[in-house]
């Protein structure tokens, strides 16, 4: 989304208006091209939402690629040194600007003083002398404290409404104002008007922004994740609706992709059509993340890349669980052809992790590159809306289709209930978590364990395969040193399931086999 | 008793200097920018100014040249504080000291004897 950070202003005829383009990372995506030159907006938020530091960057940004000039002229009360204090751990910030092309000016002395009539002499007289491309009024809410009347606060704007856009000047206005009555005059008023909130949902502090409105653009309505790091404010637009399309053509003939295990491989007809995506289903232990690594392996062994996008296992970790199982993911790591992602335990924005994902994909990822996620459940811990989840899902499989990605997504079905049971499908499939990616995928298998006297028994079986034949019988796989191993036919799993021990090639009856031999293993 | 101007438009901070200054015996008179400054200090030239640089109508940087360019304010010694840097063209006697925002109090009087003991 590199394209979406470019600076400067676009536009050249009469007809499309030059847009200032901010260059915060995704906020001139959601505006469609960034903010129109010579605009009034309004950006509203209480304190502490990120009004000061989006706006600040905005300058920086102006200054650094265009040079422009700036004035920041403050109706608060705080004082230019702390605030300049706070910016400067920031990585736009840049001390040498200050003073130079950007000018911090406060001005509420003098609205005190002289009131709107007053404050708009000054604004112009400043416009005049510093002549800046970019002006922002901070604390805005106390020309309405200050102000006489509604009335006199609408004549107020649109009277500098005319004056920035004579003096060729794009102004943002910043207020705390929340409530809808205190803001409806600025919003109704100026070109476009911006909302950030930082609201508590349960244990979670979660900043958003919502573009309440923009003449003469469209926009990406809705609420839109922000954050706020060392390098300033991030937004993250919702992913759904931005890649809620689907892929306009489809992508060119498709090839299987192989996991490596052959039984698994010919229960699949081949392996996994490309550019395709499937569930890999299990309760933990099953041996989800083996079969995903096998995944990875085999294709990296077939000069393909793929990436691992985990949060469960660092990846020293990772790795020392697949030397375990014979998969040499460190060779391929080294080599390049595989990419660990951990996403390490922390509270997580949805939409940041999937521009992650889909930026890296796009970026380094070369043709058809493998993807296994690990697992869905990390996603789902970084919901804030629960209801988004299943549009979420959707929109990512999608924008994976579209640029040719063949995933695998682990969903952990619980130990104890679904993944336990021997009928093929629970409640827990239909209404549980699966639920979000069953509508979604093409294709879904399900491990399981199978209690059979004393011995618990992995069974694997394919669920669904959209437009691909597949065998629709369950096997007993095993996870060893030799990796992961998946009978050669379903009857072991059918005396298994049926209760019933039954002699294997060998002469031991199933039972005995297992218990001296291919036990244990796991994920 | 010493004379003090203040130049600054960031209102705590102007009435903050006001109240430490006062309470260091300094008659103190205050205005929100340069021009404001220039005017009050016409009349009656004070011992000391300071002055912020970033000002609405006037900078400190503009006053600080229309002080040197006027016989009767030339050698009012002045303290300029600013969060920005110190200019570019500014000349090592244009101003006395130049204290960096945020500042304390400390600082400020350290600086404020200095460059009156240096006089």
């Amino acid at each position: 989304m590199s394209e979406h950070h470019d600076l400067g202003r676009t536009g050249s005829s009469e007809e499309q208006p030059h847009r200032l383009i901010s260059g915060i990372p995704r906020l001139d995506y959601i505006l469609k091209g960034g903010f129109i030159c010579n605009g009034l907006y309004a950006l509203f938020g209480p304190p502490g939402s990120g009004k000061t530091i989006l706006a600040n960057q905005l300058c920086f940004n102006q200054i650094k690629e265009r040079g422009s000039r700036c004035v920041y002229l403050t109706l608060l009360t705080e004082s230019h040194g702390k605030l300049v204090s706070h910016l400067s751990s920031l990585s736009f910030f840049d001390l040498k600007h200050v003073g130079k092309e950007l000018i911090y000016l406060s001005a509420y002395q003098h609205l005190r003083d002289n009131g709107v009539e007053g404050m708009l002499q000054l604004i112009q007289e400043t416009a005049r002398a510093e002549e800046p491309d970019i002006l922002i009024i901070d604390g805005f809410e106390s020309l309405a404290d200050l102000s006489s009347s509604v009335s006199e606060r609408r004549e107020f704007i649109h009277r500098l409404q005319t004056l920035v856009s004579m003096n060729r000047c794009t102004t943002l206005l910043l207020s705390t104002a929340t409530a809808a009555e205190t803001r409806s005059v600025e919003e109704v008023m100026v070109d476009g008007a911006l909302q950030l909130t930082d609201t508590i949902m349960g244990p979670r502090a979660v900043r958003e922004l919502n573009v309440l409105k923009f003449r003469g653009s469209d926009y990406l309505r809705g609420k839109h994740e922000v954050e706020i790091t060392s390098d300033g404010i991030q937004i993250h637009p919702r992913t759904e609706v931005q890649f809620s399309d689907p892929a306009r053509q489809a992508t060119e003939t498709r090839s299987r992709m192989e996991f490596g295990v052959p039984e698994l491989d010919e229960m699949l007809c081949g392996g996994i059509p490309s550019g395709s995506s499937m569930a890999l289903l299990g309760p933990p232990g099953a041996g989800k993340t083996a079969l995903g690594l096998s995944f990875l392996c085999r294709g990296a062994e077939l000069g393909q890349r793929g990436m691992y996008f985990g949060f469960h296992e660092s990846p020293p970790r990772l790795i020392e669980k697949a030397e375990s199982i014979g998969l040499p993911l460190k060779k391929y790591v080294d080599q390049g052809l595989i990419e660990i992602v951990w996403q390490p335990p922390l509270e997580r924005f949805l939409d940041s992790l999937a521009e992650q994902m889909l930026e890296e994909l796009r970026h380094k990822f070369g043709d058809r590159p493998r993807l296994f996620v690990d697992s869905l459940e990390g996603f789902r811990a970084a919901v804030v809306y629960r209801d988004r989840l299943p549009l979420f899902i959707a929109a990512l499989m999608n924008q994976l289709r579209t640029i040719d990605v063949t995933s695998l997504f682990a969903e952990e079905l619980s130990l104890f209930g679904g993944g336990m049971e021997v009928a093929p499908a629970s409640r827990e499939l239909t209404d549980g978590p699966y639920s979000d990616l069953g509508r979604t995928v093409e294709s879904a298998l399900w491990l399981r364990y199978v209690a059979l006297r004393s011995q618990f028994y992995r069974l694997i079986s394919v669920m669904k395969m959209r437009e691909s034949s597949y065998d629709t019988a369950a096997r007993e796989f095993h996870i060893s040193s030799r990796g992961v191993e998946v009978d050669s036919s379903y009857e072991s799993a059918e005396a298994i399931l049926s209760g019933y021990a039954v002699p294997r090639r060998d002469g031991n009856h199933h039972a005995q086999s297992r218990s001296n031999g291919r036990s244990g293993g796991g994920e | 008793m010493k004379k003090a101007l203040i130049a600054e438009d960031e209102i705590d901070l102007l009435q903050a200097l006001k109240t430490v200054l006062e309470g260091e015996g300094f008659s103190v008179t205050a205005c929100k920018d340069g021009r404001e400054a220039i005017n009050m200090m016409q009349d009656s030239p004070p011992s000391l100014l300071i002055t912020d640089l970033m000002m609405p109508r006037m900078s400190g940087l503009e006053l600080i040249h229309e002080m040197r360019s006027r016989n009767e304010l030339k050698e009012v010694p002045v303290i300029m504080i600013s969060c920005a840097d110190l200019p570019d063209g500014m000349r090592d006697e244009d101003i006395q000291s130049f204290l960096r925002k945020p500042f304390s109090v400390r600082k400020l009087l350290r600086e404020v004897n200095r460059v009156l003991e240096g006089r």
